[in-house]
């Protein structure tokens, strides 16, 4: 089996293309189009990640690749297959933690092969690999953030999907905790040979994680730019200091700004203030500015519109 | 376990107090506790008495037991497929209303023997509380809960099963405290208006007799019957919702 860690992937299983991808939500005056027309095509082992503020519509286009959503128009193919509903083969890591309160840890790492009918032979050795094993009798609720998403991607992995769609499974952690995770989804998404969708606001995340990074735009949300991050593998904490990923962070703010009212644009610190010693300085107030915080950055509020599909 | 008996102690010998202070001022006809403890204890040993605490008994819990099992998967049913709600709550909604006691003259003529009637009026007032809170359990459930289900892998009835049903069991079990208090108050109802046997007889037949610690020795071991029960279905609870830390109910 080949995997990331390998050089070669000769393994073509996990090819995303979407095509022509438009989904309009509610009718009349109160009808929103949160996405229109969107192309976009994955490569199978590539790591994608979707950057866009709130309302950008990037969580819908993982709805629909997740077969959660029905596009209004246009389509999503995995392996030439049209997608049309959920599949084990696409895991999906949600923002809000998505583990079953009533089953514990090890029976949330479980449900996947139990329900399919697999060997549960892997799912101890996960729990392993995670850390988890201290807290694998222990309820979600006895967990804390980040070992609930710990838990939740290792749910994901028990299963060994083809494609793993995360829609901003970090953004509710504190920034230790996050940029721990982040790494850890990197070295766990190593071990596999999956294609990976990683939506997020945080610009930092969507440099460190990706192979590519598709910029988003609000209202009708679309595929504004795609960037190459030109990042050897494997990456770790040292990589978020590296010259190139403060070039591209810079460009990438410049172009998400680019749309952002003129109001904001004025309050960004001076681009020399922004050291890498202080990385949450950098990534989380950006974050919320361009997705959710309201009362402090109104003006980006109406730019990103409300609620995120 | 460290837990503190001074407050409920407290609260129950109020109660006794209470019940003292009336029976000795305003009320001089209420027997006083001492009173009807000689009478419990002069009943307590009673073959006729025992039959009567074990016939209320089977009256709660038999019926209990078939209003659940048909309650708890019509309204979860009910509550997560739209189709089934469709089919048995406008016929269920009908019959709601009407009070488990306005059922007993219809069910003495036309269910033949005592048994079964009475059972049968237990059986309503089970049935609705343990149905509407499975009904909204079944409507509560975070669908989110089952999008995730379905990208692992489960199909429709392991969707159902490993997340419709534990998702709706806080509300199906707060279904069945209330469905018990209303089954025993049915039930003692039931046997006063048709009984001839039972705890509830026992306490109309005091009554008709004129023996005034004989009634609240009914009533009290009603009381005591209906608290055990409660703690019974507690049990059951705790049994199937260890997931929750805490839990609402004593």
């Amino acid at each position: 089996m080949s995997s990331h860690e390998e050089t070669s992937t000769t393994d073509s299983r996990g090819r995303v293309t979407v095509e022509g991808l438009s989904k309009t939500y509610g009718t009349g005056d109160g009808r929103v189009v949160a996405v229109d027309d969107l192309d976009l095509e994955i490569e199978p082992g590539e790591f994608v990640t979707v950057l866009g503020p709130s309302g950008c519509g990037k969580s819908t286009l993982l709805d629909c690749i997740a077969g959660h959503v029905e596009p209004t128009t246009g389509q999503v193919t995995v392996d030439g297959e049209p997608v049309s509903g959920p599949d084990p083969s696409r895991g999906v890591v949600f923002q809000e933690n998505r583990l079953f309160p009533w089953k514990t840890v090890r029976e949330n790492v479980a449900f996947g092969p139990t329900v399919r009918g697999r060997s549960t032979d892997r799912v101890e050795p996960l729990l392993e690999r995670m850390g988890l094993s201290g807290f694998a009798d222990s309820y979600p609720n006895e967990l804390s953030g980040g070992m609930a998403q710990r838990a939740e991607l290792a749910r994901l992995l028990a299963n060994e999907p083809a494609i793993m769609l995360m829609d901003e499974p970090f953004s509710g952690l504190d920034v230790m905790t996050k940029q721990r995770m982040q790494v850890e989804l990197l070295s766990a998404w190593r071990k596999t040979d999956a294609t990976a969708l990683f939506v997020t606001h945080d610009v930092e995340e969507a440099i460190l994680l990706g192979d590519r990074v598709v910029v988003m735009t609000a209202r009708p949300g679309t595929v504004k730019t795609v960037v190459d991050v030109p990042l050897d593998r494997p990456r770790d904490h040292g990589s978020r200091t590296s010259e190139a990923v403060t070039q591209l962070k810079e460009h990438l703010l410049a172009s998400i700004h680019d749309e952002a009212d003129v109001e904001f644009a004025t309050r960004e610190p001076p681009a020399s203030d922004r050291t890498m010693s202080e990385p949450s300085s950098d990534s989380e107030p950006r974050g919320d500015a361009v997705g959710r915080d309201g009362h402090e950055v109104g003006a980006a509020t109406q730019y990103t519109g409300e609620g995120d599909r | 376990m460290g837990r503190d008996w001074a407050g409920p102690a407290g609260s129950l010998l109020g109660l006794l107090a209470l019940w003292w202070l009336l029976g000795a001022t305003v009320t001089p006809g209420l027997p006083t506790p001492p009173v009807v403890a000689a009478a419990f204890a002069d009943v307590v040993g009673d073959p006729s008495f025992q039959s009567s605490a074990v016939t209320s008994v089977v009256r709660v819990y038999v019926p209990f037991a078939l209003a659940a099992m048909l309650a708890v998967p019509i309204g979860l049913l009910a509550g997560w497929y739209e189709p089934v709600a469709d089919l048995t709550l406008p016929a269920l909604e009908l019959l709601r209303p009407i009070p488990p006691i306005a059922w007993i003259p219809a069910v003495i003529l036309l269910i033949p023997g005592t048994e079964p009637g009475i059972m049968f009026i237990t059986f309503l007032g089970a049935f609705f509380p343990i149905l509407l809170n499975a009904l909204e359990g079944g409507r509560g459930i975070d669908r989110e809960y089952a999008k995730a289900a379905r990208s692992l892998g489960a199909d429709t009835v392991s969707t159902f099963r490993h997340v419709g049903v534990p998702a709706a069991l806080p509300s199906i079990t707060t279904g069945l405290y209330v469905g018990m208090g209303l089954a025993w108050l049915n039930l003692v109802a039931a046997e006063m208006l048709a009984g001839g046997s039972g705890l509830g007889y026992h306490t109309w037949s005091a009554y008709t007799g004129g023996s005034y610690p004989h009634i609240v020795v009914g009533m009290l071991s009603i009381a005591a019957l209906g608290a055990l029960s409660t703690v019974t279905v507690g049990r059951l609870d705790r049994w199937l919702l260890p997931w929750r830390v805490s839990s609402t109910h004593p």
